[in-house]
């Protein structure tokens, strides 16, 4: 094949590409102005990854800042601390006054908040606490125990004294969320001896692991009487396992499975409207990346609020979801 | 090269049943631990659950028999799935059907993606490592510049494939044996597939005997695309959704699946029917510490021990059988010389 022929694939296989590209909306971390009543303040934020979840961090920051005037400068270090490093040096120097970090490694982002205040910039974690909140001038982030604590419990309440299989789907086991999600669950039914955890699958936070561990044991045990979901985003899996089981069934009807999720998406959103999950738990995003910016704005003012935040979530329920739904953030979206 | 081909003619089945004997260990392990594990249902779950990465190794297998590396595999996955799903005009995580086409603009833009791939590799003369750790980065990051990082809903024709069933057999199982049987044919068989093993051979020796080096590399980053797009159709469609997770470290998986199923890294050397059972043996470790209810802890540790023996298995077996050969050999020299010293 001729080099010229091949330049010409190649810029065919380009073209193909960019023509699937053409006909899609696109979005991407970027910049996000404020009204500029404020101060005219620049806070730069680095996101350890993007996800559905930050998206919805990205759009509830987006929107504070809009409300208290101050501009915002992303960074996405893609799950690498090396790289989140080099973002916070890069923000820096672009005029960040404050830095907003999800921490891509709880113990590596020390170095970073040391390095930071050495150029006078504070930095504030959100979301994902570092090892120690004392390191940064604030942290605000949700609770992860006290929501795992609060789907135990709910648990409890459905199991209504009957012997009752739980399956327990983990989050992810090197993740403060995803180890204090289980802590706050175990914690919550341990004193319901009726309820057994008969199986405990790892899932790394992903749909795959969730599905086939459902399929797995629903399989040995076909009479399982409820699923502890991590993270909304494994609704779908749970969807189609149950679906395959012949125990997609809503609340309230023989066969249903009781479902307890956490994050408060749009698909947790459609699932408890639907019927399909028992109750969510919402993470407050909105209170959480308001808090977070105040607190950046208040520490590049040179009064940092020197504290610690853990906002539980919101739970909903079939019931509920209505007069609820202006406090989660994916039944707005 | 007649003798090469015999040769590893002889030496596939018995690395495939080195390794269908860890399997049937393994999995009366687990058998004995949990009598359901090899109920009816549960092997079809495990069958089921082994599709997607067997039909996604086969198309590795044909890189990896170039001597090549597809790291982008992954990305390519979610690139496809998400162009697909957009052009559907899905825009939600929790409501939208994908349309017919579907299945028409994920195999269009994954053939893109691994005729670039190949393409790439001929033009820029660099490691396949190299281009494709670039693909995978380029491929991903188109892919979360289209969704924004959002969630979409997979529901509709999409979902066809990777739920349905004929005759009480789910599709994916029969995908999954159709490919693995048309590899294998075809790289067993034809003139192609010869013609890849013996580049991943030597690529000097294949560029002096006149072989189409470039076109071949071609060809197979685009069956590793196309295998991988399939594989991806499966996965979504039993999920039913399509998340910015879907492929991350796929790439690691399928390449694993590869080298325990007896393909040599450096090319040259392995199998299909191999490959397959690498695939199904990741599975069948998953399939079975969930069945055993296994601690949380366990899961890494036993997958790691288990592919460290099915390695040393292959390893112990291939050297015996290199043993015995050399022997063989020795003997048909001393025989010779024996003869002509009579003569």
């Amino acid at each position: 094949m001729g080099k010229t022929r091949m330049t010409a694939f190649a810029v065919g296989a380009v073209v193909v590409m960019a023509g699937a590209l053409a006909g899609c909306s696109s979005e991407v971390p970027g910049t996000s102005s404020g009204s500029a009543s404020g101060d005219d303040i620049t806070i730069g934020v680095s996101f350890d990854n993007m996800t559905a979840f930050r998206e919805g961090e990205k759009a509830a920051l987006d929107k504070a800042a809009k409300e208290l005037g101050v501009k915002l400068k992303y960074q996405v270090a893609q799950l690498d601390a090396q790289t989140q490093s080099t973002q916070i040096q890069t923000l820096i120097s672009q005029g960040a006054r404050a830095i907003v970090a999800i921490p891509s490694d709880i113990e590596a982002i020390k170095a970073d908040i040391d390095s930071a205040q050495a150029d006078g910039v504070p930095i504030v974690t959100l979301d994902q606490a570092p090892s120690e909140t004392s390191w940064v001038s604030y942290h605000v982030g949700g609770d992860p125990h006290a929501d795992g604590l609060a789907a135990g419990k709910k648990f409890v309440e459905l199991a209504a004294g009957k012997p009752y299989k739980l399956l327990e789907l983990q989050g992810a086991l090197n993740n403060d969320n995803g180890i204090r999600r289980s802590s706050g669950l175990h914690e919550g039914i341990k004193d319901a001896p009726n309820i057994t955890i008969v199986s405990s699958i790892p899932t790394d936070w992903k749909p795959e692991p969730a599905l086939t561990g459902i399929q797995n044991t629903l399989q040995k045990y076909p009479d399982l009487d409820g699923i502890f979901i991590p993270t909304d985003g494994q609704i779908p899996p749970a969807y189609s396992a149950l679906k395959a089981a012949n125990r997609f069934v809503p609340a309230g009807q023989e066969g249903h499975v009781d479902i307890v999720a956490i994050d408060g998406d749009s698909n947790g959103c459609k699932a408890v409207k639907d019927g399909y999950v028992d109750m969510d738990i919402a993470t407050p995003i909105p209170a959480m990346t308001k808090n977070a910016l105040e607190a950046a704005i208040a520490a590049a003012k040179g009064k940092p609020k020197n504290k610690a935040e853990f906002l539980p979530g919101t739970p909903y329920t079939p019931a509920d979801v209505d007069k609820l739904a202006s406090q989660v953030w994916g039944c707005a979206s | 090269m007649t003798e090469v081909s015999s040769r590893r003619r002889v030496r596939v089945p018995v690395q495939s049943l080195v390794l269908l004997g860890v399997i049937v260990v393994a999995s009366l392990v687990f058998f004995v631990l949990s009598p359901s594990f090899l109920s009816v249902g549960n092997v079809g779950n495990v069958l089921l659950q082994a599709a997607p990465t067997v039909v996604a190794a086969v198309g590795m297998t044909f890189v990896i028999m170039t001597g090549g590396i597809d790291l982008s595999v992954g990305s390519l996955i979610n690139l496809a799935m998400v162009a697909a799903i957009a052009a559907s005009g899905v825009t939600s995580a929790s409501s939208g059907d994908s349309s017919g086409w579907t299945y028409v603009v994920a195999i269009a833009v994954a053939l893109a993606c691994g005729l670039f791939n190949g393409l790439a590799i001929n033009l820029l003369k660099v490691h396949p490592l190299l281009v494709t750790l670039g693909t995978l980065t380029l491929y991903r990051g188109i892919a979360l510049h289209i969704t924004g990082a959002g969630d979409r809903a997979a529901a509709g024709p999409i979902t066809a494939l990777g739920r349905g069933d004929i005759g009480g057999i789910a599709v994916p199982i029969i995908v999954a044996i159709v490919v693995v049987l048309l590899g294998s044919f075809v790289m067993r068989s034809t003139v192609f597939g010869r013609q890849v093993v013996a580049l991943g051979g030597s690529e000097r020796s294949a560029r002096e005997t006149g072989l189409p080096v470039r076109r071949l590399r071609i060809a197979v980053y685009v069956i590793s695309a196309l295998c991988a797009v399939i594989s991806g159709i499966l996965t979504v469609g039993q999920i039913g959704t399509l998340q910015v997770s879907l492929g991350v470290n796929y790439e690691f998986t399928v390449i694993t699946a590869v080298i325990v199923g007896g393909t040599s890294l450096f090319g040259g050397k392995g199998s299909i029917v191999g490959t397959a059972l690498g695939a199904l043996l990741l599975t069948v470790i998953v399939n079975g510490l969930n069945s055993i209810d296994a601690s949380i802890y366990v899961y890494d540790v036993v997958r790691g021990l288990v592919l460290v023996a099915a390695v040393l298995a292959d390893s112990l077996t291939t050297r015996r059988l290199s043993l015995r050969r050399r022997g063989r050999q020795k003997q048909i020299l001393a025989e010779a010389t024996s003869a002509g010293a009579h003569a």
